[in-house]
């Protein structure tokens, strides 16, 4: 093997686990495109990733938001340290109408938020007019769904999607209509 | 007491109460019916016991019973109101507020689709190549022009800029790019996807209707620098060509990584591929992208034997 193909090979390899968040990115683009909810929103940083998926036909949700955030460095630290990725997640419900009473509530709401202290899997609603949001975030360990060239989120979809429904719970005593 | 003729003369008092005329009975019939005196504005004549409002005078009251009493604005503007609803159920009021607001809730989601049509295809194509096999491996979100930045790192240079294919049409002001790379973890194969919404915004997509830049390239490892060379060789003749038209095939290398890849500029039409909900037609956009990675992929066995 030649000088060139070894640096070549190891350029690969860091290219590869430095894709890792990216790489979960589009199997979650994939998988949650295949529970019926095209992804809309896709703005992609070093290390931070937003997708938007829209679900039609959910008697609740108009759309859902995933930040994928890489938490730590890239390269040999990262190695070192695993692939610790905060997932946020934020459920967007609408109703067609907001009036005073939905405002007061989100006065209310986002009084009540400022006391809080943030906990991984803590479930916020936030009110915004016509918008109501719950939203939560968890701490996900990359290296459980990509090994190397081995790709495995087949738990990762059906995780996402019970959040999802958790978050549409919180929802669901705000909906209008 | 006497019944009043039309032209019985009558004394009347204004609304400020200072005594007026004489004036004829049916001059002041006249100023009641269009609103400019009330119907019970006191009238005295010669016969008369005493003021007698205008509609209990006899001879008057027949006349002036179907003449309402002067509008009076109300707490609320409650006559107005009333008069503007006028003929119409609180159902149908209900029913119209309602199709306003469904309405204006249609026309929020056609300037949604047309501010996000590019970035609901970027997450079809990602859909396509991730069931096809590919995983992600890179992605970027690029600023509008004139406020652009580099590609991700390793992947194949943006389109030359002032080229007709990559350029946004005359008035329009193009949208942010997106950088795709999916490799193919067994092979090491890899596809590059560059897209651009050259009609972000309602008023472009409904004049020029939606359209999109793409280029999409198919990449290999080479372990042989003298290829690599060749392909780093025919980058810089495709700098030199100022004008590409569709079509044009280009080559490029990454030399960190050993790649070669071959590159090909298209417009697109994603309203073919995004419908008013922003579902994708996956299979379409898979047969698309199978369509020019085949050929691409040509281009490099050809060029390179790999």
């Amino acid at each position: 093997m030649g000088l060139l193909d070894a640096l070549n090979t190891y350029a690969h390899k860091s290219e590869l686990r430095e894709s890792k968040d990216e790489i979960v990115v589009g199997q979650i683009v994939q998988g949650l495109s295949h529970q019926g909810w095209p992804c809309f929103q896709v703005v992609a940083h070093s290390d931070r990733q937003q997708m938007g998926f829209k679900t039609p036909g959910d008697p609740i949700l108009s759309s859902v938001f995933l930040v994928v955030d890489r938490r730590t460095g890239s390269g040999l630290v990262s190695q070192a340290l695993g692939s610790k990725t905060t997932v946020a997640i934020a459920a967007e419900m609408r109703n067609k109408v907001t009036d005073p009473d939905d405002l007061a509530a989100m006065w209310r709401a986002d009084l009540a938020n400022l006391f809080k202290i943030p906990v991984h899997g803590e479930v916020r609603v936030n009110h915004q007019l016509n918008k109501v949001i719950a939203r939560t975030h968890h701490l996900l360990d990359l290296d459980h769904y990509v090994q190397g060239t081995m790709v495995d989120t087949s738990q990762l979809i059906p995780w996402l999607v019970d959040q999802i429904g958790n978050l549409r719970e919180h929802l669901r005593p705000h909906k209008k209509g | 007491m006497s019944t009043l003729t039309p032209g019985t003369a009558v004394h009347w008092t204004d609304p400020s109460g200072a005594q007026q005329g004489p004036t004829p009975a049916n001059e002041i019939v006249g100023r009641i019916e269009r609103g400019e005196l009330s119907p019970e504005t006191p009238l005295w004549w010669p016969e008369a016991p005493g003021w007698t409002p205008a509609n209990q005078a006899p001879g008057l009251a027949e006349h002036l019973q179907s003449v309402a009493p002067p509008t009076q604005a109300a707490p609320g503007g409650g006559h107005a109101i009333d008069a503007l609803m006028a003929g119409l159920s609180d159902q149908e009021l209900d029913d119209e507020f309602l199709a306003l607001i469904d309405r204006s809730w249609d026309m929020y989601k056609e300037t949604e689709k047309a501010a996000t049509i590019d970035e609901t295809i970027v997450g079809g194509i990602i859909t396509a190549l991730v069931d096809s096999g590919f995983v992600l491996i890179d992605i970027g979100t690029g600023l509008p022009p004139g406020l652009a930045t580099a590609p991700p790192a390793g992947a194949p240079a943006a389109p030359a800029a002032g080229s007709p294919v990559g350029a946004a049409p005359s008035g329009a002001e193009a949208g942010p790019q997106h950088s795709l790379r999916f490799e193919v973890p067994t092979t090491g194969a890899r596809v590059t996807v560059e897209l651009q919404h050259l009609t972000p915004g309602l008023a472009a997509s409904k004049v020029l209707n939606h359209r999109a830049n793409l280029v999409v390239g198919y990449g290999e490892r080479l372990g042989n620098a003298g290829q690599i060379g060749q392909a780093l060789r025919s980058e810089v003749a495709s700098a030199f060509v100022a004008t590409p038209e569709p079509g044009t095939v280009s080559f490029d290398a990454d030399i960190s990584s050993g790649y070669v890849y071959a590159r090909i500029e298209l417009f697109l039409e994603p309203d073919l591929y995004v419908d008013d909900k922003l579902a994708v037609d996956h299979d379409l956009l898979r047969r698309h992208i199978a369509a020019l990675v085949h050929t691409m992929r040509t281009f490099v066995h050809t060029r390179f034997g790999s």
